[in-house]
């Protein structure tokens, strides 16, 4: 069964981990990670029958990183270990990281003998300190400027040198320090005793209150704390005993690795979660190996999202044994928001989404053929992805944002949810409009607003668009040319008749088409386009419709140039069988007047006469 | 086990039954938690806060619940008081984008072994009052309630059989019949509380998301007088 995201983070920590020998292979960060410390300053104590002495400093390249127990912290901390990067400068590293950690060091917890061992190693390094200093710096003026490296801890004995990963009381040090932080926060502590775990619901020794290692997850404010507010008992909202804590640590790790992508300004995580059985390797080898498969081969791939690395088509390919949460979030400083948490995507679900944008681009081939790509030999293509809703819902500047309906609607495309079409309808009408009074094209917006809803209509998506009116025909270029007028238009409404099913709007659109004719008419005959008022920036209503007809008519009369009788005729069939108080909206009728503008090539009722038309124009 | 159920149906416009893993970005369960159910009961039957956990340990209560109106989740954003300097005086706000769930309606099935109990919650039920005021997560999403009957129930056989409430998983015997259309969901949620407030049992509980009837083979299902089948959570 779906098991819910904590688990699921913990249970990839725990196939992350699996290639660790132990535990301590999972807490020990590699100094080198980002390449740049590629050296070791091992400050080198001789150990005879127990007593230490001090060596030297040797320099050495950094090879196994595990035998140096480095785990950093932020600013002035000491770090769990000995071990520490060398900052700004090499003495205050020493003084202030390397030197302090054995004057705070915790001696409670350990045996005896650690303690003597500790305690013999600290006097030998306090006792040498300003030499162990110069030869640091002796040793450091070997490398460039530029090179960055470690100081660290070695010991000789019997000849061989040995590392702080080989004395027990670094080793438990390390664990202690990360184990600390599970539970001490805030100026206090909070943890369980045998108690029940929530991550892996076992009753356990220890259980600790800040193991989830989210910044969603904090009890920075007494108000987060459920159950009387006190620091104390914060464990109580979410204890997670150790092992799962090591766990979500090395999930977290591993999910912001591999499983982080972006999405039009936002970032995700996806997160997948078994339905059945319980082995991650096949689903975690699936994504991460698809991945790399991917980047490597540099195939085109088939994206819904603007991520280059997207895997969403990758997972779409598997069966439906584990499904996904994707998590949108923003981080903000330090504060980690959640903008979205969409649960249980199925690959079949994912599937589905790439399957109605391959049959809407399949639709949409009329219109980069004879709409986008005629002129000059331009060629552009249609294609869906969620760039098409994030064109009508931006970020836009300063305070005014759109996105937390982007992402709403993105939510209901993920989980099936029907979506307004009246809402689309207005926020894509504002973007026509705004082209509109600039006077730029309204093409790009009108013809991405109608494959907008062209997609979400095959996703049956929206609402009161019945199912069983989609038409199913792809309309071909020959085929529509071949036929006469009337026939052509019928079969563009058949076509798209379940966008088409009232006469008001075939009315309104056709109108639109003949708008576009006229004032191509009037750029042919004067260069400017006087008719361009009377279309009130695009907030039509069915008045102002009805009485545009005659008015486009009278025009096209005055200019001699009325080709379009046949059109005219079909277009008041349509405005009488409309009848009164139409039930379109206004933003509705004003978008089909301007797909019919946007449209209108596809209607040329005289070729030969309006190519010479075209060609004026151009 | 009692072999009566009272049985009443709460809703709100909202409601937030915050998933314990999230605390500035509150991520909500579909439905309420055994906990917050014992909340409400607590809250209408007016048991105090420091002790009403006994009433709800296993032995002593059944309860049961059924999502009557599709799951509907939105985000909103709240302001929030900063409570890192003071707990009485406004010093600071902070905006955070809470999930709340929009029209929620459950139905509560409720057993109780303290006769007393049972009896003044079905007097406070049908007459549509109650102590303290009961809400659906947080004390701002106030709900309503509706007694809608006390029912004597039986044992369900084993076989295949339509359950209309939420569903244990750990009372499942074999994997559910998946219906096509339907979307089945898990969610693992606190349902016992100590006597501390510390969470003594986490279960995983299965939910159809628009409501409907999941069909399983439970070992625990019952069957009410009006031939609902409910498991108790």
């Amino acid at each position: 069964m779906v098991i819910h995201v904590i688990e699921a983070v913990s249970r990839i920590g725990e196939h992350a981990q699996s290639g660790c020998a132990d535990l301590l292979d999972a807490i020990v960060e590699n100094p080198n990670s980002n390449g740049r410390y590629r050296h070791a300053l091992v400050v080198t104590l001789e150990d005879r029958n127990g007593d230490f002495s001090y060596r030297g400093v040797e320099l050495e390249e950094l090879k196994d990183y595990r035998r140096y127990l480095y785990k950093g912290k932020k600013g002035n901390a000491t770090d769990a270990t000995p071990t520490c990067k060398i900052a700004k400068d090499i003495e205050t590293t020493f003084n202030r990281k390397f030197l302090r950690w054995f004057e705070t060091a915790d001696h409670s917890s350990i045996s005896v003998e650690e303690s003597t061992t500790l305690e013999r190693m600290k006097d030998v390094i306090f006792s040498n300190k300003d030499k162990i200093l110069e030869d640091l710096k002796e040793k450091r003026s070997h490398l460039k400027s530029t090179e960055n490296c470690i100081i660290t801890i070695g010991v000789l004995k019997d000849g061989d040198m040995r590392y702080l990963a080989d004395y027990a009381v670094f080793r438990n040090a390390l664990l202690k320090k990360s184990c600390d932080r599970y539970f001490m926060k805030y100026g206090g502590e909070s943890r369980g005793i045998d108690a029940l775990c929530s991550v892996c619901k076992e009753q356990k020794d220890e259980v600790y209150a800040y193991a989830i290692p989210w910044p969603f997850h904090t009890f920075d404010k007494p108000g987060f704390i459920a159950g009387g507010f006190r620091q104390s008992d914060a464990w109580k909202n979410t204890p997670v005993c150790f092992n799962c804590a090591t766990n979500l640590d090395a999930g977290k790790k591993y999910i912001e690795e591999n499983l982080d992508f972006s999405f039009y300004g936002f970032r995700y995580l996806l997160i997948p979660k078994l339905v059945i059985g319980d082995d991650y390797k096949e689903i975690l080898d699936i994504l991460s190996g698809m991945k790399k498969e991917l980047k490597m081969s540099g195939k085109t791939r088939n994206r819904i999202t603007d991520d280059e690395d997207d895997i969403l088509d990758v997972v779409k390919d598997q069966k439906d044994f584990f499904s996904n949460s994707l998590l949108f979030y923003r981080k903000d400083n330090s504060a980690y928001r959640i903008l979205l948490h969409i649960d249980g995507i199925l690959p079949s679900r994912l599937r589905r989404l790439f399957e109605a944008k391959e049959r809407v681009e399949g639709l949409f081939g009329i219109y980069n053929e004879m709409v986008l790509s005629d002129e000059k030999d331009k060629k552009i293509e249609m294609r869906f992805d969620f760039g098409v809703l994030r064109r009508f819902f931006p970020r836009e500047s300063g305070s005014v944002t759109h996105d937390k309906m982007f992402l709403e609607i993105v939510n209901s495309i993920f989980v099936g949810r029907a979506v307004d079409r009246h809402l689309l309808i207005s926020f894509i009408m504002k973007r026509i409009r705004d082209d509109f009074v600039h006077e730029q094209s309204t093409q790009m917006n009108t013809l991405n607003g109608f494959l907008l809803l062209h997609y979400l209509r095959e996703l049956n998506l929206l609402k009161d668009l019945e199912v069983g009116k989609m038409s199913g025909i792809i309309l071909k270029r020959e085929e529509l040319e071949a036929l006469p007028l009337d026939e052509r238009i019928e079969r563009f409404f058949e076509a798209n008749r379940e966008f088409f099913d009232s006469d008001a709007k075939k009315a309104t659109f056709l109108e639109g088409v003949l708008a576009q004719k006229l004032l191509n008419i009037q750029w042919t005959e004067k260069k400017a386009r006087p008719f361009y008022t009377k279309l009130h920036g695009l907030r039509l209503n069915e008045a102002m419709i009805k009485r545009l007809l005659p008015e486009i008519q009278n025009k096209l009369e005055e200019y001699g140039k009325n080709y379009y009788r046949e059109l005219e005729e079909i277009i008041a069939k349509h405005f009488v069988l409309s009848g009164q108080r139409w039930k379109e909206t206004d933003d509705e009728l004003s978008f089909y007047f301007v797909l019919g503008m946007n449209l209108h090539k596809i209607f040329k009722v005289d070729k030969e006469i309006e190519e010479k038309e075209m060609e004026e124009t151009a | 086990m009692q072999d009566r159920v009272l049985v009443f149906d709460v809703w709100g416009d909202y409601a937030h039954f915050r998933k314990i893993y999230t605390t500035t970005s509150p991520l909500t369960y579909s439905f309420p938690p055994r906990t917050a159910i014992s909340g409400i009961v607590g809250a209408i039957a007016g048991l105090s806060k420091d002790e009403y956990f006994r009433y709800f340990f296993r032995d002593r209560a059944s309860i049961g619940c059924r999502i009557l109106e599709p799951v509907k989740k939105v985000r909103i954003g709240e302001n929030l008081i900063d409570t890192k300097k003071s707990m009485q005086r406004i010093i600071n706000r902070t905006q955070i984008r809470f999930e709340f769930l929009k029209d929620p309606v459950y139905r509560i099935y409720f057993g109780h072994s303290d006769g007393r109990l049972f009896r003044d919650l079905r007097e406070l039920l049908e007459e549509h009052r109650c102590v303290y005021t009961p809400c659906l997560g947080l004390s701002q999403l106030v709900c309503n309630f509706k007694f809608v009957g006390e029912w004597s129930m039986r044992r369900c056989g084993d076989e295949f059989q339509e359950i209309n409430s939420v569903v244990p998983l750990r009372s499942l015997l074999e994997p559910p019949e998946f219906e096509e259309g339907r979307e089945y969901f898990s969610e693992v949620m606190p349902c016992v509380m100590g006597e501390g407030r510390e969470v003594m049992d986490y279960s995983e509980i299965l939910y159809e998301r628009n409501g409907g009837s999941i069909k399983a083979r439970t070992r625990d299902a019952w069957e009410l007088e009006n031939g609902e089948r409910i498991v108790f959570i």
